[in-house]
């Protein structure tokens, strides 16, 4: 991607826009990456309910390609999930609360 | 038009691409949207799966912004955000100065580690909202912002 500079929200204009989504191999290349992700995320949605039966308290993660590691930490989970070779730019990682903590944010 | 994530405990979440450019940051991650949030915000548990390298962010930007919780301090950091279209045609690009929440040090309340990383009015002020969780339906126009087509040309809509 490229580099911003000092002055650069202002910079990021037609020109830069265009030569970002090229630096990534154009927008259908973008967006299948997306997509992606998106399909991980939707796996842990399907799939929540029976791991938090079967790891409450315990941190999972997922990834493209079916990689899935559990963990007690949040570090751990990342690594196992590392080991797997999947590519770590589209997983996910979850806590899974069999109480989670009402949110006002 | 960007489709949204209606996801458990019927929270809104938004799917984005995250980069930081000075630090070769290059993540998905899933954003919950928070009208109440003035600008967009990383959170510990996301910054750390994304790999933020938090010795190495400018210290010089640390800054205290105020929650329900009381004050955090959050450093800010150019971002890039970016969205697509559902119907796979064109992506949003967004440069913003986003707020990373500093690390809780060991013996500090934990709770930041509890909190998802917000959407901000930053992004969705520039964005019709549809919002309609008994159907499960979250879907954004873009207003302002530069799309960009599958052609890879730009256009600043806004």
């Amino acid at each position: 991607m490229p580099t911003p500079p000092p002055d650069w929200k202002e910079s990021v204009d037609e020109a830069y826009a265009e030569r970002w989504a090229a630096s990534l191999g154009g927008v259908p290349a973008i967006i299948a990456r997306a997509q992606e992700f998106e399909k991980v995320v939707y796996r842990m949605l399907d799939e929540r309910p029976a791991l938090l039966l079967r790891y409450p308290n315990r941190w999972v993660g997922m990834a493209p390609g079916d990689a899935f590691a559990v963990g007690n930490t949040l570090q751990e989970v990342i690594a196992n999930l590392e080991r797997t070779g999947a590519p770590m730019h589209s997983a996910i990682v979850e806590y899974l609360d069999p109480d989670p903590p009402v949110l006002i944010i | 038009m960007i489709r949204g994530i209606i996801g458990e405990h019927h929270r809104p979440h938004v799917l984005l691409r995250l980069q930081l450019p000075r630090w070769g940051v290059d993540r998905y991650l899933l954003f919950r949207l928070d009208t109440g949030a003035d600008m967009t915000v990383l959170h510990p548990h996301d910054a750390t799966a994304a790999g933020i390298p938090f010795a190495q962010l400018d210290r010089a930007t640390l800054y205290p912004a105020t929650g329900v919780g009381g004050p955090v301090p959050y450093f800010q950091e150019p971002a890039l955000l970016s969205f697509d279209d559902h119907d796979g045609t064109t992506t949003y690009l967004y440069p913003i100065d986003l707020r990373i929440a500093n690390l809780p040090t060991p013996g500090a309340n934990q709770t930041l580690w509890n909190l998802p990383s917000l959407l901000g009015l930053d992004i969705i002020n520039q964005w019709q909202t549809f919002y309609d969780p008994v159907n499960g339906q979250l879907e954004f126009v873009v207003r302002k912002g530069l799309a960009i087509a599958a052609d890879g040309i730009a256009t600043p809509l806004g």
